[in-house]
């Protein structure tokens, strides 16, 4: 190994050492993906054969929505969206359980609710290669 | 017509095929992480580099990703284009890092491997995977280049040191 090897090697460590701290040390937030993510995002409510309304994630409470056969619950809290009560027999829209991400989507189709996070731009659902 | 084959164009060949041959075993190991293997196949890179100098390591370094895309039925998806944005990144990196003086193959070797782990992770972060976690895969990754452009240097120098030893 030259004198310019041990160099390039030492300062390779120490740039390898410093991203942990950048990326591990906090300064990307405590839950990336999670609370950064949920900032400033709404969802959109669509009932069947109506236009969508949205309800801002930032302001936590509870939302009823009037469907075909009665009302849906669903509930905000911490940047996030579930539904918590509906008419229907299965109960789908509840197991689909919290909505945080960009994207993010569930639907009582028995009663024609759906909720669907929104954000700046569309993501991928998913990548296979 | 009869195209003229140079000298050079007959070496950049013998090592590109070395270099496919060596990218094929290894596409075929299994990695515990994707974008993470040993690259040994950039033994290859380095040592015409050391040879024959920067254009001729470029040209293998290029080959080696289509013929081994072509060869490995990954040509043009995804893990393709993953392998080219790496191997253009580590080539500007050795451009930069031949004008150091004194550098042996170790040297270049974990420059390029940092740089190619580089460039594939922009890829995959602003193209394939902009999510704010894959960050945190990133001084990961970045240890594995650092180890195996590490190991991959030492294989180098030891190869093209027997090599010169032996022509000498």
């Amino acid at each position: 190994m030259t004198a310019a090897d041990r160099w390039v090697v030492g300062a390779a460590l120490a740039l390898v050492a410093s991203l942990y701290v950048w990326s591990w040390g906090g300064s990307l937030g405590s839950d990336a993906g999670g609370s950064d993510a949920a900032a400033g995002v709404v969802a959109e409510v669509v009932v069947a054969g109506h236009p969508g309304e949205t309800i801002d994630l930032g302001r936590d409470g509870e939302v009823e929505v009037q469907g075909r056969m009665g009302p849906s619950r669903l509930l905000v809290q911490d940047g996030r969206v579930r539904f918590t009560a509906s008419p229907c027999r299965n109960k789908q829209c509840i197991r689909s359980g919290w909505l945080a991400h960009e994207g993010d989507f569930a639907a009582c189709l028995p009663n024609g609710v759906a909720v669907e996070v929104l954000g700046p731009e569309r993501g991928l659902d998913a990548i296979n290669y | 017509m009869e195209l003229e084959v140079t000298e050079e164009d007959a070496r950049i060949a013998w090592l590109a095929a070395l270099a496919i041959a060596i990218h094929v075993v290894e596409a075929n190991l299994p990695s515990p992480l994707p974008g993470v293997k040993p690259g040994l196949a950039n033994v290859i890179t380095l040592a015409a580099l050391h040879w024959y100098g920067f254009g001729v390591a470029a040209w293998v370094s290029v080959l080696r990703v289509v013929g081994g895309g072509l060869l490995g039925g990954t040509f043009l998806s995804p893990g393709f284009f993953l392998s080219l944005s790496g191997a253009i990144a580590s080539l500007c990196m050795l451009r930069l890092a031949t004008a150091i003086p004194g550098l042996s193959s170790i040297g270049y070797s974990v420059l390029a491997a940092l740089a190619h782990m580089a460039g594939q992770f922009a890829l995959a972060y602003w193209v394939l995977l902009p999510h704010p976690g894959l960050l945190r895969l990133l001084p990961v990754l970045m240890t594995a280049a650092l180890v195996f452009g590490f190991s991959g240097g030492i294989i180098a120098r030891a190869m093209v040191g027997a090599m010169d030893r032996a022509q000498a």
